[in-house]
């Protein structure tokens, strides 16, 4: 390998950032991503066990894990979240019967040692449905203005429309390359994309391929 | 850690989680005759620390210890939800708009309407205290129930609204048609809707149109739901008949006696909306139980036999005369496990 392609490795790795999305089922995460990613939305089935998408944005690769949001797939989160540099919490904005129970589960993912640090982005997703909470609201309904430990933003979004997601892409990317790589990017539209998929590592399946 | 220590720590751990779920279900049991808001709050932080000390231990327990202590966890995750639901059903709908962002263009606080219905019964709870842009159909019980009785029905564009439906006992709700016994001159258009939430129903028949987006279902207990979507997740329900129309793989949780069949063509059939939006091919035997990801079949759900009697869609849809109690006798039994 010569010299040239070692540095440009090296300089490669070191401009990737590891983005968990996560967030109760039914929020819309998987469609964000696939939108983003110019795919199909229209038939998309609840995620059990998890997806890997990688996106270059601006300067930078973003490895970004979607993770199902299932009650019974939630204690897998865990598995997850090591060198998570940021977590984007997904909220379907019309399901005001569990914001609660999301506002609980992200509190409790905040106190998690591996995912300090992390800068944390949230979307009020599908704000094209008419009757959904503003941003204002869920802000509120989650007590975001109660996290000191992560820095944080809401940004309403749709993933029907595409409304605002990129724009969430560029604030996750501009305050995580501020925290570790001290320069500053401008938006572009994410390409070169590939997706994996997996399993859960559950006892009962054995291990995940 | 050594096998010696790792031995401790789960004898540690099980003794530990088992006296500490013992507490706090005797808590939540006492709060069902005698409420406490301060405790109720108290017991779910305790919860969730309960819920957070399994996860982190997940990776060291026995898998037999982790089974049982996960589903004992679920289950006092699910009586706190239930003791939470009846304690304060209100602020689960209390959110108000507040007027620092524009709300992108919908009517707000729109007044509910009286009900229009035969028996001349009040609107529901929520709607007389919460003004809201959105369709909620909510705490009736015995009661034939139409889009007429959505108090905010007749207010919003049809098109992009969430309908939620909660808190229903021995109701047949018709979205799909009007009665023949309303005198009311002109059908309704049937509802656009682009996402469902159903909460809290025993003993009810709920009949829908296709919905442009997914449906959301939790604690349901002995009922019959047609629908139409694009995603399809109940949570937490027992001896339920789906039919379905649905084009990706329909997901349960935490669900048992669950039985599924294809939308009703004599439904489809009522309207061209209604057919309209049908998936072209259903895929609602692909059923995934998040509850059970293994090889083998789940014992939790079954489709019912292609040969199976079809309910009489017509008897179930029009408003009856003498009560829906008759009705719902003589199509929910079917669904129901018998009860010794
Ligand atoms: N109207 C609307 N529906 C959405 C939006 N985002 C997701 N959905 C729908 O919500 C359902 C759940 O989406 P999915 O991506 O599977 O959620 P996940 O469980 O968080 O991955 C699907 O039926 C989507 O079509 C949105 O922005 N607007
Ligand atoms: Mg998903």
């Amino acid at each position: 390998m010569g010299l040239l392609t070692i540095i440009r490795k090296n300089r490669q790795k070191e401009k990737e950032m590891r983005v968990l999305f996560l967030g109760l089922d039914n929020a819309g995460k998987t469609t964000i991503l696939k939108k983003l990613n110019d795919e199909d939305i229209t038939s998309i089935s609840p995620t059990l066990g998890f997806n890997i998408k990688t996106f270059v944005h601006g300067r930078y690769t973003l490895n970004v894990w979607d993770v199902g949001g299932q009650r019974t797939l939630r204690p897998y989160w865990r598995n997850y979240f090591e060198q998570t540099d940021a977590l984007v919490w997904v909220v379907d904005s019309g399901d005001r019967m569990r914001m609660r129970d999301c506002k609980e589960e992200l509190h409790s993912l905040l106190l998690e040692d591996r995912l300090a640090g992390a800068s944390l982005l949230v979307f009020a997703n599908k704000q094209d449905i008419l009757g959904s909470m503003t941003d204002s609201e869920i802000e509120q309904a989650l007590d975001l203005p109660s996290i000191k430990s992560h820095e944080w933003t809401i940004i309403s979004c749709s993933a029907v429309t595409g409304k605002n997601l990129i724009e969430g892409l560029d604030w996750v990317v501009n305050s995580v390359a501020s925290r570790l790589y001290y320069s500053t990017i401008t938006s572009s539209v994410p390409t070169n994309s590939e997706t994996e998929r997996g399993v859960p590592v559950t006892p009962d399946h054995g291990g995940a391929p | 850690m050594s096998d010696a220590s790792n031995k401790a720590f789960q004898a540690d751990f099980y003794a530990h989680f088992q006296a500490s779920r013992a507490a706090v279900t005797t808590t939540l049991e006492a709060q069902k005759t005698n409420v406490n808001p301060n405790t109720i709050q108290e017991t779910s932080v305790k919860v969730a620390a309960l819920r957070k000390s399994l996860v982190d231990a997940t990776d060291l327990l026995l898998a037999y210890d982790r089974r049982q202590c996960e589903e004992q966890m679920a289950a006092l995750e699910s009586l706190l939800e239930d003791i939470r639901a009846s304690a304060a059903p209100k602020p689960r709908f209390a959110f108000k708009r507040k007027g620092n962002k524009p709300p992108a263009a919908l009517p707000t606080g729109p007044k509910p309407l009286p009900e229009a219905n035969a028996s001349g019964a009040t609107t529901t709870r929520e709607s007389d205290t919460t003004p809201s842009t959105f369709h909620t159909l909510a705490a009736h019980s015995h009661r034939y129930l139409t889009s007429r009785s959505i108090p905010t029905y007749a207010l919003s564009s049809p098109e992009h609204s969430d309908l939620t439906i909660a808190d229903l006992d021995h109701c047949i709700v018709n979205l799909c048609t009007v009665s023949s016994l309303d005198p009311a001159q002109e059908s309704p258009p049937i509802l656009a809707l682009t996402a469902l939430h159903v909460r809290d129903l025993k003993d009810t028949i709920l009949v829908l149109p296709s919905i442009k987006g997914s449906a959301l279902l939790h604690n349901l207990t002995r009922c019959i739901i047609v629908v139409g979507c694009h995603q399809f997740r109940m949570h937490t329900s027992t001896d339920v008949r789906v039919h379905l129309s649905i084009s990706s793989n329909p997901i349960i949780e935490h669900c048992s006696g669950i039985a599924f069949a294809p939308y009703p063509a004599a439904i489809a059939g009522l309207a061209p909306a209604l057919a309209e939006n049908l998936a072209k091919k259903s895929t609602h035997a692909s059923v995934q139980d998040f509850s059970h990801i293994r090889q083998t079949p789940s014992p939790n759900w079954s489709l019912v036999a292609g040969d199976a009697a079809e309910p009489d869609w017509k008897a179930i849809l029009d408003e009856p005369e003498g009560g829906v109690d008759t009705v719902l006798a003589t199509y929910l039994p079917e669904v129901v496990t018998p009860v010794p």
